[in-house]
């Protein structure tokens, strides 16, 4: 059966895994594979050959390699701690003669992106790549010259060890690395990379050759703390079967007596000498429930089958043995994934989801999420989202110490998480401003003060007339939207103007702040006028309103009347509305008609009241001592009546 | 005033004005409650003798008729003159309209609210998970203990205090399964983060999808009922399915799903990279020790995983070349949505 590499790419990446790209190399066509955690079996050209004889059911040829007994040769002194490496060989090659590695090797090693070093080394990852073991080589002499016992020891790493790797760098170890040493010390950091002092090289003539399976997560730790991960550090973290262990010694001891002309001469092993077998099951009812449909259990039996499974069946459904290969079959529904991927998962059929209705609970956060985005969308605001870090540079801004700070930023311009939306708002109207010189831009995302994290409304406008007023008409029409009666009294915050800044509250919670952004503070972002506010849009949306109540409305025609008065800045007009507003009840509204500064500074107000009666039509004698008490009012607080 | 100064008064004034706005200050002023012919009439009940107060009414109201006839002579002269001043005017109807002030969603919220919509259809609620996680409900409890190479998959970014950012949305799953009794059907549409470069396809800050849903008998086959239904809705009904082993610790089978090319239907173009299908989610059955880590019992319910990154689908959908628009706040690229 003839498969081109595309058909291959396509069957492996639709049955087990994802297909990188296909490269060519000369004749050949190479295949990255995007091998997962759980697929360690695929890491080696013979796991993926087990892997396509099962796919397109045909019978893997020259697999059964007949063991050549070696446990007769003269053994080597060991001693092995199983909690690190599950188990450990020693194969000691002697009469060696080097030549250069042949070329189909080079090319082959090259196609995987590994270069040659030299035939014994070369060997090693050859066999690596294709059964998925590595090995490692020692120049028996040089570790002979060390220690003439040749006493091999897996052990963790004393405090203070430090070894010379073969890249020649000194490397600092700590307790829990895993190392190869002989008397003297270290010679090998397990799994990871060996010394310089027991390297092989073309003089080399007698070696002793490693095979293992080591603690993957102690290979991971240390690989990843010491930047040295390999191809064959990445196999050793991922589960290694004993049985093959044995099948790829027994392969590369082969091409040590072909190429090297070699004689073994010892050997030594420490640890499981094979997986012990242990069987899944697998019942009709759990078949059916993961894939929605019955399937047959006897073409489940046959995919299994052809994935290398002992499969024995039994009155409750299939008693499954996984091949030794593969570490990663453990539950039913491990077995369930290998009948379905093999049996195609395009033939899943889709299937309605039944079930009982339940109340869904009102998400109060998420209604008014919508209403306010599109209340600030619908006034002209465009909706940002930014990153949550801040700068250690921005910060100086904020002079805040309630920062939550990275233990791995990515980089400096990252290091804390934003207290608040200022800074991001401030950054994105400085990106904006010359190109768009007034915007309105807000974000509704979360903010991360050491309090704890909670989900902020931020608006930022800049570069329009009044930009205070203007926000704050907008934060007070969201408060009307809520039917909040949102209160606001002066504070003093670093980043806002001195004298335009408020906070803002509902009854005694304080929610928030608004204000013009300091003048300082907006030139360091290059920024005309600016006014922000800021609240904590959980408490907004756990004290708003959905559902406001009607006022009725009086049959009785009303009666308008305009005051209009200089009043100072220091004077409030919010007090003298409510004064006004209270004086009677026949007072029902109260609106400001016009506000303009006067050539000569004066803020003029146009206030136009409206009064109206529930009970009657009202007449000028109801109207002229409110009209009188209104304007001894607006004399009261500092305002000048303008005829 | 007499009565003979009032009316040449008036007419003289009736005759000198020029627009319907002055006629109408000219009649308040001779015919309104305060003006000169009411005062006058309502001076005629102190007249001692009864004929001379029906006399001096029929002269007041014989001069107000003529003022009133004089005030209606005006108005149409004026009304006719006005109506050709309106018929002479030009305006240029082509001019565009004045714009109201024109805000913008931003493009991951519309798609929110769309995904939203789509899933609350079938009764998914929405969920929130915090993003500083416990290490626990991030890695932990999803099979995906420390160290565990499988960790790899996720580079993470933690805090001083040794909390993660959260890597995906999935920290959600062990949180509700606690909190809830099946059938459990909830969703999360919210920001992850990895320790990644920022460059045009990689983002340390993203969105990502997740729904969860427990109940008995969740199979396969309502993975792919969710996965076609909600793939139809964003790229089309022509769009079809397929899923591909993959692997998450948390969930077992584990499949990606990929989605048809809605640009060349499967025949390979630019956009999908000649592939003809675009890896858009990641899905599976959750892992029975993850239902055990919720309090749920797997040998009566099973569940389902189904997530997808928002950013990217967008991204294809809407042909945006650079996830950096998302999160950098230009106006020029908000203002398209």
């Amino acid at each position: 059966m003839r498969k081109s590499a595309e058909q291959v790419a396509s069957d492996l990446s639709l049955v087990s895994v994802g297909v990188e790209g296909i490269r060519k190399i000369g004749s050949d066509k190479v295949l990255d594979l995007d091998i997962t955690y759980n697929r360690g079996d695929l890491l080696s050209v013979i796991g993926v050959a087990r892997e396509l004889a099962a796919i397109y059911e045909l019978p893997l040829k020259g697999l059964v390699e007949k063991f050549q007994p070696i446990e007769h040769l003269s053994p080597l002194p060991v001693k092995n701690n199983v909690s690190l490496s599950k188990l450990y060989t020693l194969t000691k090659i002697s009469e060696l003669r080097y030549k250069i590695t042949p070329k189909q090797i080079v090319v082959r090693l090259e196609a995987a992106g590994m270069r040659s070093v030299n035939l014994w080394a070369d060997l090693t990852n050859y066999i690596m790549l294709e059964w998925g073991q590595p090995f490692h080589a020692f120049d028996a002499e040089k570790v002979g010259r060390r220690d003439p016992s040749l006493s091999i020891e897996i052990r963790s790493a004393k405090r203070g060890e430090k070894i010379k790797t073969l890249d020649g760098l000194d490397r600092d170890l700590i307790e829990g690395d895993i190392v190869i040493a002989d008397k003297a010390g270290a010679i090998a950091i397990a799994g990871v990379m060996g010394g310089e002092e027991t390297e092989v090289d073309e003089g080399t003539t007698e070696i002793i050759l490693e095979a293992a399976i080591f603690d993957p997560i102690s290979i991971r730790r240390t690989a990843r703390r010491l930047g040295l991960r390999s191809e064959a550090s990445n196999r050793f973290e991922h589960y290694l079967s004993p049985d093959n262990l044995y099948t790829s010694l027994n392969k590369i001891l082969q091409l040590y007596q072909v190429y090297g002309k070699g004689k073994i001469t010892g050997f030594a092993s420490v640890g499981e000498r094979t997986t012990e077998p242990y069987s899944v099951g697998l019942t009709h009812d759990k078949l059916t429930r993961v894939a929605g449909e019955a399937l047959p259990l006897s073409k489940a039996r046959l995919y299994l089958e052809r994935l290398g499974f002992k499969v024995m069946s039994s009155e409750k459904g299939l008693l499954c043995w996984p091949p030794h290969f593969r570490g990663d079959i453990r539950i039913p529904e491990d077995v369930a994934e290998e009948v379905l991927r093999l049996h195609g998962y395009e033939k899943i059929l889709s299937k309605p989801i039944q079930t009982t209705l339940e109340e869904v609970r009102e998400n109060r956060q998420e209604d008014w999420r919508d209403r306010v985005t599109s209340g600030l969308t619908g006034n002209g605001f465009s909706e940002i989202k930014t990153f949550p870090f801040v700068s250690t540079a921005a910060l100086t801004h904020l002079k805040t110490k309630d920062l939550l700070r990275l233990k791995n930023p990515i980089s400096v311009e990252a290091e804390y998480l934003r207290p608040s939306l200022l800074l991001p708002l401030l950054e994105v109207a400085k990106r904006n401003n010359p190109r768009y010189i007034r915007g309105r831009v807000f974000e509704l995302e979360k903010v991360y003060p050491r309090s704890g994290e909670n989900l902020a409304l931020g608006a930022l406008i800049w570069g329009e007339k009044e930009t205070f007023l203007g926000l704050k008409g907008i934060l007070e029409e969201l408060g009307r939207q809520a039917h909040l009666k949102l209160d606001f009294s002066p504070v003093k915050e670093e980043f806002l103007h001195p004298v335009k800044a408020i906070e803002i509250r509902v009854g005694r919670e304080r929610i928030g702040f608004l204000g013009e952004v300091h003048p300082h503070l907006a030139a360091a972002f290059e920024l005309p006028e600016a006014a922000v506010f800021e609240i904590n849009f959980e408490k907004f949306a756990d004290l708003a309103q959905t559902w406001g109540k009607f006022t009725p409305i009086p049959a009785y025609p009303e009666i308008f009347e305009d005051y209009s008065f200089l009043l100072p800045q220091t004077r409030s007009l919010a007090d003298l509305i409510n004064k006004i507003r209270s004086s009677s009840p026949l007072v029902r509204e109260l609106e400001i008609k016009d506000r303009f500064e006067t050539k000569e500074g004066d803020r003029s107000v146009t206030l136009k009241v409206t009064f109206q009666s529930e009970e009657r039509g009202l007449s000028s004698e109801d109207i002229s001592p409110l009209r009188e008490k209104i304007h001894k009012f607006i004399e009261s607080v500092g305002g000048k009546l303008r005829s | 005033m007499n009565l003979v100064e009032a009316e040449a008064k008036a007419l003289e004034e009736i005759g000198s004005v020029s627009s319907l706005a002055e006629l109408e200050e000219v009649r308040l002023r001779h015919l309104g409650r305060n003006g000169v012919i009411n005062q006058l009439l309502s001076e005629i009940p102190e007249l001692p003798r009864q004929e001379d107060r029906k006399s001096a009414g029929e002269i007041i109201n014989s001069v107000k008729e003529k003022i009133e006839i004089a005030l209606e002579r005006k108005d149409q002269e004026l009304k006719r003159k006005d109506l050709k001043e309106i018929d002479r005017s030009s305006f240029d109807t082509t001019s565009p309209g004045i714009s109201p002030p024109t805000g913008s969603v931003h493009p991951l919220t519309e798609f929110r609210e769309f995904v939203r919509d789509t899933f609350s259809k079938l009764g998914f609620e929405e969920v929130y998970a915090p993003h500083l996680e416990e290490d626990e409900y991030n890695f932990g409890l999803l099979n995906i203990p420390p160290d565990h190479p499988s960790r790899d998959l996720w580079d993470t970014l933690y805090l001083e205090d040794g909390r993660a950012m959260r890597t995906h949305t999935s920290n959600m799953q062990v949180r509700e399964m606690r909190k809830r009794k099946p059938p459990i059907r909830v969703m999360t549409f919210d920001r992850c983060f990895r320790y990644e470069n920022v460059d045009p396809h990689h983002s340390h800050t993203f969105t990502q999808f997740e729904v969860l849903y427990v109940d008995k008998d969740v199979s396969m086959g309502q993975l792919r009922f969710l996965s076609d239904l909600f793939l139809k809705a964003v790229l089309g009904e022509k769009t079809k399915t397929r899923f591909r082993p993959k692997y998450y610790p948390f969930v077992e089978p584990g499949v990606g799903v990929d989605a048809l090319c809605p640009f060349c239907e499967g025949k390979g173009c630019r956009i999908c990279g000649m592939e003809g299908w675009f890896e858009i989610a990641g899905a599976g059955l959750v892992h029975p020790q993850v239902l055990r880590n919720g309090g749920i019992d797997p040998k009566i319910y099973s569940g389902l995983a189904w997530g997808f990154g928002p950013d990217r689908m967008l991204m294809i959908k809407q042909g945006i070349d650079d996830i950096r628009y998302f999160y950098e706040g230009d106006l020029r690229f908000l203002k398209q949505f």
